[in-house]
């Protein structure tokens, strides 16, 4: 085969391959419509995309044209000067439920139903209202509120535990619920032990005996000071046992003495066990009144 | 007051009628477990069986469990037997206590009595009975079984009484407390005593006549002292049915301890030991004595220290020949020990530094001529291992 017979072969392949391109259009569309003598016809071969869409200055499928568009079908879509528009260009309007219908103001936190009518929405029954276009809670968290799911607002707080909300979102004893504890007695008998809000618990070191007792050369790296602090603050925490208290005292100046050496650590640690030992002693009736002064009684 | 000073020149006083010992007849250590430490919670004199009876309590870290021990020794110091029972679970602030108030007593069925504190998180008491019964919690001693105290009681001593009963001494709440119950366990009567502040009765002792309960009352100062002026010593006189009869008062440390302690030798004279002290880092110990209707006779003076640390364990005991030993851990592990006729004379006394834990959780027992002190000792290194010591004393 010569050289000229084999570019005929590929011109004509290339020809027939262009022809067979060119006419995978299909049949004019229905709406096809002359619209300026100046302007050529429709007719198959025209390089159309598809169906739905535009050949130049025809559409095909359920779809309108306009001017040199193609309104498709739905979305209220329609011609208005010369191009496609949602109802018709008049943007006080909104498509619903595919008619047309004055816009929803979203101000008022309103939205189309779907169905050419608009609603609100902040669902009343999850307590929303609109306030500026959004919806909100009409139960506030910083007054401890949370919506019941019928459109009511109740606290998260315990009333019947004697709570009440601080304002900041956050439930605290409510002081006014509970009644004073005097005896002893009324403390064992009272069905629930809460810590009054208003009790700040006051601490005064190892009261009566020495803060320091291993002192001396040991320094401050000896001082029971905080572990004697912490123990007035576990009396005076309303719940807590004596027992508890104690054994935590106990650790704490274990705390204390561990990291010295020698004489420090052996003085620190004899006196780590009488201070252990006194307080297990005496130490009830000072937890006592600690449980007394830092509890209220809630009767509920 | 500056204590930093009075710790630094602490200065021991000694009476001026001092006869010093030549030291024990023998020392003994009981060896403790690798796992667990051991600090004497009491010791009994089986004279039947002519043993030593001591029990050893497990000193634990917070959520390590233990096992009591039980040693049978001799005379001469050989341990004979060595028998381990129970569990005990405890925070080491519950053993603190209970090495130092324990006590141990055999029934008339030989079955042992054993008093204790079980319960690390309140102020209680557990006696364990080891009558017939079933309980699990002392597993290994057969027809033992656990009686549990009330929260707010705290038995410090218990002493044997006649027919096999049993008396008890402590606290409930702020009241003293005295309960008798007899061999079966069952409490016959139960009595507190109340002045108005914290009262604590600290020992009791008893014969076929009548009940004596030393203790102490004050008002509660902070945590862990009592206000000075209102620390009172007392020793009260009960019929054996628990109806008070005879109150008598004397100084006290406002430091809590386990003083006062009471004895009665066989002449019937009533022996009480005490801090005489109003210092609570100083010691001044002292012995009274009464007559059986609690009339006063003597006092004596032990040792006088000013500064060191609060006295904490004192034991009394009258022995045979019509004698008395008193024994007192002091400056966070001095022992004193000492021998006294029954008109107060020392015979002797030894003084040993420094071998005693800070509790010592001291205990004296009399056998075979000889006065055992039995007490606690402290490793002082990051294991903190408690041993038990054994020293044998001669009765002169």
């Amino acid at each position: 085969m010569n050289k000229q017979s084999v570019l005929m072969r590929i011109f004509v392949i290339f020809v027939f391959s262009a022809i067979a391109v060119a006419t995978v259009c299909p049949p004019a569309p229905p709406c096809y419509k002359k619209l300026s003598s100046s302007w050529p016809e429709c007719r198959i071969g025209w390089n159309c995309p598809g169906p739905g869409y535009c050949c130049g200055h025809c559409c095909s499928g359920s779809g309108t044209c306009c001017n040199t568009s193609c309104c498709a079908s739905g979305g209220c879509r329609g011609c208005s000067g010369g191009s496609c528009k949602v109802c018709g260009g008049d943007t006080s309007k909104e498509c619903c439920g595919g008619s047309c219908i004055t816009k929803c103001d979203s101000d008022l936190c309103l939205q189309c139903d779907g169905n050419g009518a608009c609603e609100s929405k902040c669902d009343p029954n999850q307590c929303k209202t609109c306030v500026d276009g959004e919806c909100v809670s009409n139960c506030h968290f910083a007054d401890c509120l949370t919506c019941d799911g019928s459109g009511g607002c109740e606290s998260f707080c315990d009333s019947d535990n004697c709570e009440t909300c601080n304002g900041l979102g956050g439930c605290v004893t409510n002081d006014g619920a509970l009644s004073i504890i005097i005896t002893w007695e009324d403390y064992g008998n009272c069905p629930n032990l809460k810590q009054w809000l208003g009790y700040t618990p006051t601490t005064n070191g190892c009261t009566g005996v020495p803060n320091n007792p291993a002192g001396g050369a040991c320094g401050e790296a000896s001082s029971f000071l905080g572990a004697c602090n912490t123990h007035d603050e576990c009396y005076s925490r309303c719940g807590s046992t004596q027992g508890g208290c104690d054994g935590q005292f106990g650790n704490n100046l274990d705390a204390v003495c561990r990291p010295l050496t020698g004489t420090c650590y052996a003085s620190c640690v004899d006196w780590a066990l009488i201070y252990n030992i006194a307080v297990e002693l005496v130490g009830e009736g000072y937890w006592q009144n600690g449980q007394l002064q830092a509890c209220g009684c809630c009767s509920h | 007051m500056n204590y930093r000073l009075l710790f630094c020149i602490m200065i021991v006083l000694l009476p001026s009628s001092n006869v010093l010992g030549e030291g024990p007849l023998w020392q003994k250590e009981l060896a403790c477990d690798s796992n667990a430490s051991y600090s004497p919670c009491a010791v009994f004199t089986d004279i039947n069986d002519n043993k030593l009876l001591i029990l050893g309590i497990p000193i634990r870290s917070s959520a390590e469990e233990g096992s009591f021990l039980l040693w049978k020794m001799d005379p001469n110091g050989e341990v004979s037997s060595q028998v381990k029972f129970g569990n005990v679970q405890k925070k080491s602030e519950a053993i603190h206590r209970l090495s130092q108030y324990g006590d141990i007593a055999i029934k008339s069925d030989k079955s042992i009595f054993v008093l204790g504190d079980f319960d690390g998180s309140t102020v209680s008491s557990l006696p364990i009975t080891s009558k017939k019964g079933d309980k699990p919690s002392v597993k290994s001693i057969p027809n033992s079984r656990v009686e549990k105290g009330k929260k707010d009681e705290l038995i410090l001593r218990m002493r044997p009484a006649f027919n096999n009963s049993q008396i008890f001494a402590g606290r409930q709440g702020n009241n003293g407390l005295l309960f008798k119950l007899d061999d079966t366990g069952n409490e016959v009567w139960k009595k507190t005593f109340d002045l108005g502040q914290t009262e604590i009765f600290t020992d009791v002792v008893t014969d076929n006549n009548q009940i004596y309960v030393a203790g102490y009352s004050g008002q509660v100062q902070g945590k862990m002292a009592f206000d000075t002026n209102t620390v009172q010593n007392f020793l009260l006189l009960y019929d054996l049915n628990g109806q008070l009869i005879k109150e008598e008062y004397f100084e006290g440390n406002p430091f809590p301890t386990e003083t006062p302690q009471v004895s009665q030798l066989k002449s019937g004279t009533v022996l009480v030991v005490y801090d005489k002290s109003k210092d609570v880092l100083a010691n001044n110990l002292n012995v009274r004595a009464y007559n059986p209707d609690l009339k006063f006779l003597w006092e004596t003076q032990v040792v006088k220290t000013v500064g060191g640390a609060p006295p904490m364990s004192f034991k009394i005991i009258a022995v045979s020949g019509d004698r008395f030993f008193v024994g007192a851990v002091i400056n966070v592990g001095e022992l004193i020990l000492a021998e006294y006729t029954s008109e107060g004379k020392l015979v002797e006394r030894w003084t040993l530094g420094k071998i005693a834990g800070p509790n010592g959780g001291l205990r004296l027992a009399e056998l075979d001529k000889k006065v055992y002190a039995i007490f606690s000792n402290i490793t002082y290194d990051s294991s903190q291992k408690i041993k038990i010591m054994v020293l044998a004393f001669p009765i002169k």
